[in-house]
Formats: C-alpha cells, structure tokens, sequence
C-alpha cells in the first residue's frame, strides 16, 4: 500500500479533498453567510462573496443584525402605524421610492397595517440616513427601546439558557443510571440480563415521535395543583405538559437503551478480576463498583456521556413536542423561526440561530475528537 | 452476581425504561382503540348591537367541556379512518398513493432503503481512501467528516436546503452548471421528484461518515499477512479489496445497516427543515403532525400511526432479533 505512484496519490488528495469540501462546506458557508443581508444570503451564490445589498442596507460588508434580533427582538413587537406616518410624510419624493418605504407606503395606501419586516427594513434604512428630521429619530429611538425592553422575551437567548438545562439534567441522570446498569449487565451471566439488552434494542428502534403520541394525552389531562414555597413558585399549576422535567425525563428513558449498552461495552474491558480482589479485601459489591472499578472507567463515562449530551441536544421531536412556549429549547426554536420568520423578514435571525446552535457542536468535534471516533467504533454508538 | 445486587444495579435504568418507553408504547395501543368520551357542546346564543348601525346580529357560540366518564371503545374507527389505512376508501378502489398513510410510507421506504446502498459505498470508498492518505492529514478529514454526521439533524438540513435556493443558490447553480448539455431549468425545490431526492441526498451527506469512521476503524485491523499473501498472489488492488478486505469488514457492514434503517425509518428532521411536507411526507412527520401542528390535536389517529409504525419496525428488527437469539442459544449450549 505504500508504492503510490506520484500520479495516484495526486488523485487521491484530489479525492479527499473533494470530500471534506462536501462534509464542511456548507457549514462554512452558513457561517460566512449569517453575516450578511437576507437579499444577499438568500439571493445567487455570488452575492453572499460580493455582499452588496449588504454594503447598501448596513454600509458595511458584514453585520450581526441576524444575530441581534435572534438574540434580542421577540416577534411581538409591533409599531404602530402611527408612528412612522408623519417620518413617512415628512421623506421627499426621491427617498420615497426606496424600496424600504415603498412596502410601507403601499400599505397606507390600502389601509393595512406593514408587517413587522416591512418596519425593520424601514427603520434600518432610516438609520443609514443622514439627515433626518424629530420625527424620525423619535421613531428609531422608539424602535431600539422597544428591542432592548424585551431582551428576556421569547429570544433565542431564553432558549439557550434551556437547553443547557434539559441537556445537564439528561446527561447527569443518564450517566448516574446507565453506568449502574450497564455495569450489573456487563458482570451478569444469568438469562434475564441478556433479556433486558435485547428488549432494549428494540426500545431503541422505536420511532421517538411514536413515544410522544403516547404521552401526550395523560399529559395534557393531568392536571397537578401549584406547590409555593416561602412565596417561590416551586411547581406551576396546571397541566403537566410544557414542563421542563417532563422532557428531561422522556430523553432520560430514551437515552438509557443506547446508555447501557454502549457503558456494558465499556465495563466488557475490565477485567473480571478487578472485582473480585475488591471482594476478596472485605468490599461489597457498591464499594468495589465505587472505589475500585469506577475509577478506572472516567474514558468510558466521558464518551458515553458525550453521545447522551449530542442526543439531548440534537433532539427534536421529544422537545418541540413537550415543551411549552417559555420552556422550549434551541432547536424546536429554530423550527419556529422557519414559519414565521419568511413573513416577518426575520430570515437572517434563523440562520444566526442555526450558527449559534452549531458552534457548541464545532468546539465539543474539536475538543473531543478522539473521545467521538472511540465512541463510534466501539460499535456503540446510535446502538 | 447475586440475583438481588443485580436487581438493586440495574433497578433505576430499567424503571425509567418501564415506566417512560413500555407504558407510553402500550398507551398507544390502547389510544388506537379507545379515546374519552367526547367533550360536551353547550350551544349559546350570543348577540351584539353594532354601534355605528345600531343593527343587532346574533350567532351561536359553541364551547366545549370536557366529559367525566370511561373511556369508549372505538373499534377500528381509528386505525381504519381515512388519515391511517383509510380501509372504505380502498374498498372503493382508490388509489392508495393519493392516501397520506401509504404516501408516508412509501415515502419512508424509499429514504430508508435508496440512501443504504450509497452510504455503504461512499463510507467503504472514504475509508479506504483515508487509509491511503499520509498520517497527518487523517486527524482533519475526520474532523471535517464528522461534522454531518454530529451535528443536530434539523440544522444540517437548512443549512443545505438554504443553499437550494432557485433564484441561483450554490447547489442550484452547481447541479445546473453541471447540466449545461441541456437547456432544461432544474430546479431543486419545486417537484415531488427534486424534494425527494435532495431529501435522500441530505441522508447520505449525513450517515455516510458514520459509515465511513466504522469502516475506517475496521481497515486498522485487517491482517497485513493476508494482504500480502494476496498481492504475492498477484492480486490487483480491487481484488484485494473485494476479497480481503471487504470480507473482513462484513460484520461492520451489516452493523451499519442495522443502524441506519433503524434511524432512516424515524426520519423526521429534513422534511421539516425542507419545509416538504406537501410533496414528501414520512410517518414520523404524519404523526407529528397530528400531535403538534394540528390544533384540534389527533390523538387517536396519531397513536394508530404509530402502532402501525411501531409494528413496522418490530418487522424490520426481526431477522436481527432471530439471529442474536440463535447466536445466544448456540453459545448457552
């Protein structure tokens, strides 16, 4: 294998090379992309690398309004008409058939209300504007109040903050269960141990959205009553949908097929013997698992509890599904964003979402490179 | 180990298995037959005087309240309703491809079944083109192979469905350049056709480097001697390849199938990023839109999906689940 002739190993670097080109490009596309304009984003592939409708809206070739508004402006508000009727009024007939004022003037015109990206367009033109008279520095002034008020809405960065919690709870009670497991399954030569890995193969070949058809119901008609502690709401009342717990709980169950297989895996490569002297020296069997094998197992807990974090975070039918609004984590949310945000003129926030939720992932492949390819041929992984 | 230190090990991961995967899967038998008895209409009348016209109009407002009592039996209401078998609608000789239950699933099949043969050649190509490459470069090309395959299954899509854009986006603008022996527009979004295939490509961008690390994985540990033997032999590189090391990677490949299907079955993330479900609906995607999209949620008809699903794949798993119990009576014996 090692006779290459200079000509193949030409055609293979070639061939790699096309290869990483396919895997990675499109990330780093996606993220040179999120700094730019929708029309340039969106529009033929040269306009992203030229960035003029870029250059026209910001005067700069890249900008962090996607991430701004993913990060701070909740889709809710809404300036009225009245606001930008007397800047509307007040432009001179050259500024008036820019095609930011020209949605908001036709609007009038027909006595509708412009939509929310119809007014963001025309308030990040105005900016841009030199020039301005009372009126329309009192509207943007307005419009920049209006963003910082409602950082803690529904933005992106609340459903940040989720899905660090779900996926810290996931991995913890995960780990804490699986290894437990995985470890009897590993050291049990009885019938029935054999039984439990097969069923939960078969567990984790179920559809997950089969699993939430059947949550849903007892859910929703479960109602619990509201618990306060010293004035701290401690459990909401109501039903039990939409609660953070529920979904921690559902990805726990989920995880634990593909947990104790992957830790019995682990516990296979310890030798027996270990065990036994921690027997032999007067340890019973939790000592022994705690004190004398446990340490020697941290690679494994690590890998498996990478694998446990990526499906936690990945997930999206468990969590766009049992989640409510204000509990919901990154990716349902940026499930959300595809509906409205076409409407709304909000495209560039969902694309800074999707860069956002991918740069953990780009620091966990980097970090935990070697710990992921382990994982995957342990023959464990997703199995 | 004692049966009783076994139990107390094992006791917290196979409750949560119980009492969150066992019981929400028998739930959904039970939903596909029974559902609470329908909520009680109160019928009110409301009217309003209009204010400028003083003309006073009424409506009938109607609320709903939810009814105390068991749970009915309904038969085969659920699994045979139009959105599931639709058993009268093929009774009367529909077409079956026009009903979303056989739509989903023919579609289902097809992604699970066209990307398998492609993520197994492309994974066994890559490893061995890695494996032939200097040791430095390996650690990148992994990195940047990992990169679909980790990152979350919803995001990977967009980010390729944004770049199918017809108004000249990259892939668009690719697959049209490479067809400039035609005329012909082809676009990526607008057919039945394109979507299901731009879905089936973004399955294998995304498994294929699965496959690629366990094959790669599997090429460290073929036996140097046999290759040699082969070649002292006269044999060319695709020989080798075909019948040694291909041979030696077979219990791999028959892993990566297993996981793929199983996987590929589920698949729900790309219709939803694609924005496809009008021309490629899957059953994960049937299913949850009856549970999520909906507002009058469907749960009866969304649990007898899933039944026939969970069945599926019951089916799918059987010939693996009669192996390993023969592999386990062999070696109990």
């Amino acid at each position: 294998m090692n006779r290459q002739s200079p000509s193949l190993s030409i055609l293979l670097y070639t061939l790699a090379l096309i290869w990483v080109l396919i895997a990675a490009f499109p990330f780093v596309w996606t993220v040179w992309g999120s700094f730019k304009f929708e029309t340039d984003f969106f529009g033929r592939w040269t306009k992203p690398l030229t960035g003029e409708a870029t250059l026209r809206e910001y005067g700069t070739y890249f900008t962090v309004d996607g991430y701004n508004i993913a990060f701070s402006l909740p889709v809710e508000t809404v300036p009225t008409l009245g606001d930008v009727l007397p800047v509307v009024e007040a432009l001179d007939a050259v500024d008036r058939r820019h095609p930011a004022v020209v949605p908001i003037l036709q609007a009038i015109a027909i006595g509708a209300v412009p939509t929310n990206g119809e007014f963001r367009q025309f308030s990040r033109w105005l900016r841009n504007k030199t020039g301005l008279n009372e009126a329309a520095q009192s509207f943007i002034d307005q419009q920049t109040e209006d963003r910082l008020d409602n950082v803690s809405g529904k933005s992106f960065g609340q459903a940040v903050r989720n899905t660090l919690i779900v996926t810290l709870c996931v991995v913890i009670i995960s780990l804490t269960f699986g290894t437990l497991g995985g470890y009897a399954l590993a050291r049990s030569t009885a019938k029935y141990a054999f039984w439990i890995l097969i069923i939960a193969l078969v567990f984790r070949a179920m559809p997950h959205i089969t699993l939430v058809s059947g949550y849903m119901e007892p859910l929703f008609a479960t109602r619990v009553p509201g618990v306060k502690i010293f004035g701290w709401t401690f459990i909401e009342e109501g039903t039990l949908w939409g609660r953070t717990f529920i979904a921690v709980v559902v990805l726990v169950a989920i995880n634990q097929p593909f947990t104790i297989w992957m830790m019995r895996s682990f516990f296979m490569n310890i030798p027996v013997e270990l065990d036994e002297s921690a027997l032999v020296d007067g340890c019973n069997r939790f000592q022994g698992f705690w004190h004398v094998i446990m340490p020697v197992m941290w690679p494994g807990v690590i890998t498996t509890g990478l694998f446990s974090f990526l499906l936690a975070y990945n997930d999206f039918a468990v969590t766009s599904a049992l989640l409510s609004q204000e509990n919901t984590t990154m990716i349902p949310r940026i499930a959300g964003f595809l509906g409205s945000a076409q409407a709304d003129g909000e495209q560039m926030a969902a694309v800074a979402a999707v860069v956002s939720a991918t740069a953990p992932l780009f620091v966990l492949i980097m970090v935990f490179q070697r710990q992921l390819v382990g994982g995957l041929t342990a023959g464990a992984v997703k199995g | 180990m004692p049966h009783r230190t076994f139990l107390w090990f094992v006791l917290p991961s196979v409750a949560t298995m119980v009492l969150f995967i066992l019981v929400p899967l028998l739930n959904v038998g039970y939903q596909s037959f029974f559902s609470p008895a329908p909520p009680i209409e109160n019928v009110v009348e409301v009217c309003t005087n209009n204010f400028l016209t003083g003309e006073r109009t009424c409506n009938d407002s109607i609320t709903y309240e939810d009814a105390e009592g068991p749970h009915i039996f309904r038969g085969l209401d659920f699994i045979c309703g139009y959105s599931v078998l639709a058993c009268s609608e093929v009774a009367a000789g529909e077409s079956v491809w026009n009903l979303p239950f056989y739509k989903a699933l023919s579609f289902t099949l097809f992604y699970s079944f066209i990307t398998t043969p492609f993520i197994i050649i492309f994974g066994l190509m890559i490893a061995s083109l890695v494996n032939n490459l200097g040791r430095a470069i390996r650690g990148p090309i992994i990195f940047a192979s990992l990169l679909p395959f980790i990152v979350t299954p919803l995001v990977g899509s967009l980010v390729l469905f944004w770049m199918t854009g017809n108004n000249g986006g990259l892939l668009y603008s690719l697959v049209n350049g490479l067809m400039f022996w035609t005329d012909v527009d082809v676009s990526l979004r607008a057919s039945s056709t394109a979507t299901w295939t731009m879905l089936a490509v973004y399955g294998v961008w995304h498994v294929t480097p699965f496959a690629f690390i366990v094959f790669y994985a599997g090429l460290q540990t073929v036996n140097q001697d046999q290759v040699e033997a082969a070649m002292v032999d006269g044999a060319s590189r695709w020989e080798r390849f075909r019948h040694v090391i291909v041979p030696h990677l077979m219990p791999l490949i028959t892993f990566v199938l297993l996981i793929h299907i199983m996987d590929a079955f589920r698949v729900l993330e790309p219709v939803v990023s694609f924005q496809a479900q009008a021309k490629a609906q899957s059953l994960s995607t049937l299913i949850y839109e009856h549970l999520v999209i909906q507002q009058e949620k469907r749960y009866g008809t969304a649990a007898a999906t899933s039944l026939l699903t969970i069945f599926m794949v019951f089916i799918l798993l059987l010939p693996v689940l009669i192996r390993t119990w023969r592999d386990f009576r062999g070696a109990a014996r």
